[in-house]
């Protein structure tokens, strides 16, 4: 046995080992405790940067409810709000999408074409001793923008791209008609033009002043504008701009009635906007960089609104002073103007029918709803609105008459798949048809209808109203035939038709022409071009007269020089056939008999679209984009 | 007893306050008592020696104060079982009776508690009893642990140390009646 002694030492010693083994085991252990939280701590780190979720719900608005447009804000936040497309980083990073934040706002939904349809009314008068009209306008009184116009003397005309827009003036002096000058317009910094095709111009009565009307892009405002830039001209050699003012959204279509102006633009909401900055939510007026937006009072929506869009409507002097602006929540696509009504049309489909009630899915059905606002006696007014079955196909479309719209649509449903008989639709089949409604203004109601008055599958090609009397052409296209009604309403309790029966082709343009016939431009058999004169005969809508031939021509009906008086109808054609002519403009006559080509000038390749031409003094005078100008006498008719 | 338990706590107290000898003072105190005890668990007396030494050196380490009505003993004495069970259980539970003549003559050989015949045979029965009635006999009768001493180094209640006491005793007869011993005797 040990003794005391050795045992103590043994003690002591097992000591200082278990003490240092002790210091050992607590490094040991403080070492892995920070380890463990070091990890712990990139766990949690790692967890809220992937797992803490995106905020999601409508933004909060409350800050702004001091400001008066606050019950709009408050829709146009429900409309316009996003979710996000992931609910955390984790599933942002790793979805295989990699597509998380906010979308950059899309401005692009409003069409900026301006309409290209057939215009009624007097052609060619002179509105004052500077200006000649040369635009076929719709309503009497209301002017409608093109790319040319012309005075005594001179031709103005317009043409550029994305780089600039050129307004050229030509001499008319006959064969020796030349350009006088070019001005360029030029965009304003940050910003650019959105194509020549969609600009139109108006010139003053004194024919001092053009007033061109653009769309146009800012990248300092992420947005699109409808810029109006007045062109001093009343020295035609020495043009200048005088002026530029911008509206919000992008351009529909203007009208010049007495001295001021109608503009109409289309102005989205951009998807989730920073409701503090008015530019992204709020239509605005002015230079670039002072717009100035709309007041609450001039803003016009209902919280049935489903669309944070606006149709903007303003009116603008002569020196683009702003008279008065609306705007109403809901896009525009067609816009008729009359003497005292702007009609704007806005296109969707609706539930018809629900599944079950007789089919085997939903009925759908396109239809229209007609905006209406008044710009009679000064300011602009709204209205109210219409809503009619079917779609509108442009601005020829609509007609007021004695405080009634008449208009002309194309119906169309969607119907089930069914078998009836031995034929079986395809559930995407639509069936379409023609309509002519007749809206009171008083209170918007359905005063009185023709439905379905053409064949099955057909749709409204071109329509002309001409007092109590509606020509409608409808057609199935790729068939290229298409009957011509001619629908009375001088008693709209009894509303009755005639017709040509089928007819090869279609026409895309219809006008009142010389001594009450109805001149049809459009498709031939074979998808050539055609002219047709149509007036009311003992049978029915009869052809008089036509002119068929093989060439490509534009369907836009301001590219037509229209003379109702002589019976002219000239526009340029591109003959395509082999040792054919190539691009000509051709002057046909109708004596009455026969519709004859009369004159035909070689003119360079140019888009017929955007080819203008006038008569003057017996002297043709052609305007080609990007040729200059060409004039030849008229051939003596006797 | 009191006497010891309170020499004890002061030997301790003076060696934490730095006096050296007084650790040995402590060893000789309990050594031998301690290493008997734990011998009745590991059942060896090397082991038991290590078990020994490693409770002192745990004193050591931790230094812990005693409050005057703490009983250094029982304290030790519980150290010590925790140590001798560690062991037990890391080296096999193994009965081997190991070095048995040692732990009995101790550090003080014949002049040691174990000195007395009686006692050598007590002791040398009680190695074939399990280790618990074993622990409970070797506390109370030769190291004079009260029946609440005894529960607080075996972590059990009062009443639990009597029924181990009752049966502890009952069985160590039957082993001493076995090998020889009278009922006088006992």
């Amino acid at each position: 046995m040990k003794t005391s002694k050795q045992r103590t030492e043994e003690i002591l010693r097992r000591a200082a080992a278990q003490e240092q083994a002790a210091r050992v085991k607590n490094r040991r252990r403080a070492w892995i405790l920070s380890v463990t939280a070091g990890f712990l701590l990139l766990v949690i780190a790692l967890n809220l940067l992937l797992f803490i979720p995106y905020p999601s719900g409508l933004p909060d608005l409350s800050r702004f409810s001091g400001s008066e447009y606050f019950p709009l804000m408050q829709r146009l936040n429900e409309l316009t709000y996003t979710p996000p497309a992931y609910k955390n980083n984790f599933e942002a990073w790793f979805s295989g999408l990699g597509n998380w934040g906010a979308e950059s706002p899309s401005d692009g939904d409003a069409s900026a074409e301006s309409p290209s349809a057939e215009p009624e009314g007097e052609g060619g008068s002179a509105e004052g001793s500077g200006s000649v009209e040369v635009t076929d306008n719709q309503e009497a009184g209301v002017t409608e923008g093109d790319l040319f116009k012309r005075t005594q003397t001179h031709l103005f005309y317009l043409q550029g791209g994305a780089e600039g827009v050129t307004l050229s003036s030509f001499t008319l002096e006959k064969e020796e008609s030349a350009l006088c000058s070019s001005l360029e317009i030029i965009p304003a910094e940050e910003t650019y033009f959105l194509g020549a095709h969609a600009s139109e111009m108006y010139l003053s009565a004194d024919g001092d002043t053009v007033t061109i009307f653009l769309p146009v892009y800012s990248y300092a405002h992420s947005s699109l504008f409808t810029a109006a830039v007045a062109v001093d001209v009343s020295d035609p050699a020495h043009m200048r701009e005088a002026g530029r003012v911008y509206l919000s959204g992008s351009y529909v279509t203007s009208r010049m009635a007495g001295e001021e102006f109608l503009l109409v633009s289309n102005f989205a909401v951009r998807r989730d906007p920073d409701f503090s900055d008015e530019a992204q939510f709020l239509p605005q007026v002015g230079a670039l960089d002072s717009l100035e937006s709309l007041p609450m009072e001039n803003i016009v929506w209902s919280e049935d609104a489903n669309a944070a869009r606006y149709t903007v409507l303003c009116r603008f002097g002569p020196d683009l002073t702003l008279r008065g602006c609306e705007a109403f929540l809901a896009f525009s696509e067609q816009v008729y103007v009359s003497q005292d009504n702007v009609f704007l049309t806005r296109g969707y489909t609706a539930t018809a029918q629900p599944c079950g009630e007789g089919s085997y899915a939903a009925v759908r059905e396109s239809r229209t709803e007609i905006a209406c606002v008044s710009y009679a006696g000064g300011g602009l007014s709204y209205r109210g609105s219409a809503d009619v079955a079917g779609s509108v196909l442009n601005q020829y479309s609509m007609d007021e008459a004695e405080n009634t719209l008449r208009v002309v649509t194309t119906l169309a449903r969607s119907e089930a798949s069914a078998v009836e008989e031995d034929v079986v639709f395809s559930p995407s089949a639509a069936e379409t048809n023609a309509a002519l409604y007749v809206v009171r203004l008083s209170d918007f109601s359905l005063f009185a209808s023709l439905e379905n008055f053409a064949p099955a599958g057909e749709e409204v090609t071109s329509v002309r109203f001409e007092e109590d009397v509606a020509w409608v052409c409808t057609a199935v296209r790729i068939e290229l035939t298409d009957p011509v009604f001619r629908i009375d309403l001088s008693d709209l309790s009894h509303i009755t038709y005639t017709e040509t029966g089928d007819i090869d082709g279609y026409s895309s343009s219809l006008i009142d022409f010389k001594d009450g016939t109805l001149l049809g431009v459009g498709y031939g058999e074979g998808g050539s071009f055609k002219a047709e004169i149509y007036e009311q005969g003992g049978q029915g809508v009869e052809s008089v007269a036509v002119y068929e031939r093989d060439a490509d021509f534009s369907e836009s009906y301001k590219a037509y020089l229209i003379d109702r008086e002589n019976g002219f109808l000239g526009l340029h054609l591109y003959d395509w056939r082999q040792g054919g002519a190539g691009d000509v403009y051709v002057l046909l006559h109708f004596d009455g008999y026969a519709l004859s080509p009369v004159l035909e000038l070689a003119i360079g390749r140019g888009n017929p679209g955007f080819t203008r031409a006038c008569i003057a003094e017996d002297w043709l005078y052609v305007v080609v984009q990007g040729e200059g100008i060409l004039a030849a006498p008229l051939p003596g008719l006797g | 007893m009191t006497r010891e338990y309170d020499r004890g706590a002061a030997l301790y107290a003076a060696f934490l306050e730095g006096d050296a000898s007084a650790l040995e003072a402590l060893v000789q105190l309990y050594g031998d008592a301690l290493t008997r005890f734990a011998y009745c668990i590991v059942r060896d007396d090397a082991a038991a020696e290590d078990v020994t030494a490693d409770t002192f050196a745990a004193l050591i380490v931790r230094r812990k104060k005693f409050r005057e009505e703490a009983k250094f003993r029982t304290y030790l004495y519980a150290v010590a079982r925790n140590k001798a069970i560690d062991r037990w259980r890391r080296h096999g539970r193994q009965c081997s009776l190991t070095g048995l003549e040692n732990v009995l003559v101790g550090e003080n050989g014949e002049q040691g508690l174990f000195a007395a015949e009686r006692s050598r045979v007590l002791y040398t029965g009680m190695q074939q009893l399990p280790a618990q009635y074993q622990e409970v006999l070797y506390l109370s009768y030769f190291d004079g642990f009260s029946v609440s001493e005894i529960g607080r180094v075996l972590k059990k209640s009062a009443k639990q140390v009597y029924n181990l006491l009752s049966r502890a005793r009952s069985a160590l007869k039957q082993i001493l009646i076995k090998e020889g011993y009278s009922h006088e005797d006992l």
